[in-house]
């Protein structure tokens, strides 16, 4: 017998006309969205409304819920795909997204905190960090952040979220090949411009045992 | 190209520990063999650790309340359809129960041609649902007021010929109805229209090009998709297919495109595939769509 309380069962009761059970998924999957969400856009006001709207969808179609495979692989899939409608719509508005702190290069370092105002910068995305960084934290994510979106998808969903490479492909709508390959090549990029920003920033890395 | 290229498979799985016992061996091998650079396998393994470290951001409480509000209003606005659906309950109990009040007078004026007397029935005035309740008490009032003048007159033609006349102009009434009601500015009463047409059997011309005007143009996304419920419901009808197919690219709701999308599965109508590709193709269209209409494909082509 399945269990009542499983992604699955509580899915089916919100298309089933319960829509209390999308509160419950809310509260055990929104944080991993707004991580995921985050990692891509390094907005937080951005990634809170992508959100609200994987949510606002789920209800609004809940009824086209079938219920095949994995309930976290299907909500990542929609994630993946609000994304990349909202990534196409500021293309298509030419309006870049400002990250919410500053250029790693910048010198104010007040900056990094997450209510700093915007700036524009030559790069779509640096992070911000609410916690006090480590040098090599802040070049991991600043690299991160520049990476091309698809090997960022890939890094983040296989080791931020977990996912086995056969999940991703489902939630990137490719093979589990070319998601290997986005994860290899991904690492290797992120090696380059941690590289560059060290050089950049005249910092030397220190490399973990 | 570094050597380690060759291997993205094995170096992939070793870093998410997924390799098998057979894959870990030849991954040893193929490292003792000087085949794979395991110096910058290490420095891959960093920063693929390194990664799953980083802090995970915290979402704002604000988040939270914006989702539980937006619930909060889906559940308001089910609890007034179910509200709806309940008064059109009761609505249609009334109607039901109205021919029995009308019975005894149907009774005594039944011995003229029955079409040609309802219209004196119907007075041009009140409002629509009254008239429509007339409508309906009508077709019942035909049905027994012609089951009596049968049993008065059994002279005049055979019971079953009798019967088969009656049904048909029940038949008639039921479209005369559906067309009336069609008409109206309430989103109800056509929806109302709608889901009468699917107690016709065999519908006359003039009946399915109304409910394909109805799926085209209707303002009400709701309204359209009884249409496209309805419109299956008549499926061997060879206009029917046809611009069910048309609908396809035509409709801008995300509600009527999954409903298309049913409707095709329940058709099996393979000239659908080609119109869902085309909408495919669209940059804008919501995921759930996407998805039905990608499950939809599979089952189509």
């Amino acid at each position: 017998m399945s269990d009542p309380t499983s992604d699955k069962a509580l899915m089916m009761q919100v298309k089933n006309g319960d829509l209390d059970a999308l509160g419950v998924l809310f509260e055990r999957y929104h944080h991993r969205l707004f991580g995921f969400f985050y990692r891509l856009t390094s907005r937080r006001d951005i990634s809170a409304d992508l959100v609200q709207d994987v949510f606002e969808r789920i209800l609004r179609y809940r009824t086209s819920y079938t219920g095949n495979g994995d309930f976290a692989t299907w909500l990542f899939q929609i994630a993946r795909n609000r994304h990349a409608d909202h990534y196409r719509k500021m293309e298509k508005e030419n309006e870049w997204e400002h990250p919410d702190v500053p250029h790693p290069a910048a010198s104010n370092p007040a900056a990094s905190h997450p209510n700093a105002p915007h700036s524009a910068g030559p790069h779509p995305a640096v992070p911000d960090s609410a916690l006090p960084d480590t040098d090599d934290r802040l070049l991991l994510e600043q690299a991160l952040a520049r990476l091309d979106p698809d090997k960022k998808q890939a890094l983040v969903l296989s080791r931020m979220e977990g996912f086995l490479y056969r999940e991703i492909a489902e939630i990137m709508a490719c093979t589990e090949s070319a998601v290997k390959v986005r994860v290899f090549r991904g690492l290797q990029e992120l090696r380059q411009i941690m590289a560059g920003l060290e050089r950049q920033t005249g910092r030397k890395r220190i490399h973990p045992n | 190209m570094t050597p380690n290229e060759k291997h993205i498979d094995l170096i992939t799985g070793y870093l998410q520990d997924s390799l098998s016992d057979a894959q870990q061996q030849e991954f040893d091998r193929l490292v003792r063999a000087g085949k794979i650079d395991m110096a910058e396998v290490r420095e891959m393994e960093v920063h693929f650790r390194q990664l799953g470290d980083l802090p995970s951001p915290e979402p704002d409480p604000a988040m939270g309340e914006r989702f539980h509000a937006m619930l909060q209003q889906e559940k308001e606005i089910r609890r007034r359809e179910e509200e709806m659906q309940q008064e059109e309950m009761q609505q249609e109990e009334k109607n039901l129960s109205q021919p029995d009040q009308k019975r005894q007078e149907r009774e005594t004026a039944g011995r003229t041609p029955l079409l040609r007397f309802i219209p004196g029935l119907f007075p041009s005035g009140g409002t629509p649902r009254i008239r429509h309740m007339q409508t309906a008490a009508s077709i019942a009032a035909v049905f027994l007021a012609g089951l009596l003048l049968g049993l008065l007159y059994p002279g005049r033609g055979t019971h079953d010929q009798q019967i088969q006349q009656i049904a048909a102009e029940v038949h008639d009434l039921r479209e005369m109805m559906m067309i009336s009601l069609l008409d109206e500015s309430s989103a109800a009463e056509r929806l109302r229209a709608v889901n009468i047409s699917m107690e016709i059997p065999s519908p006359q011309e003039h009946v399915i090009f109304a409910l394909v005007q109805t799926l085209h143009f209707d303002p009400n996304v709701n309204v359209r998709v009884a249409a496209v419920d309805a419109l299956v419901h008549h499926g061997s009808h060879p206009m029917v297919r046809e611009e069910l197919v048309r609908a396809i690219t035509r409709q801008p709701s995300p509600m009527v495109q999954i409903a298309l999308a049913d409707a095709m599965i329940a058709l099996q109508e393979p000239r659908a595939a080609r119109e869902f590709q085309k909408l495919l193709e669209q940059e804008e269209m919501e995921d759930p769509v996407r998805d039905k209409i990608e499950q939809t494909l599979l089952v189509l082509l």
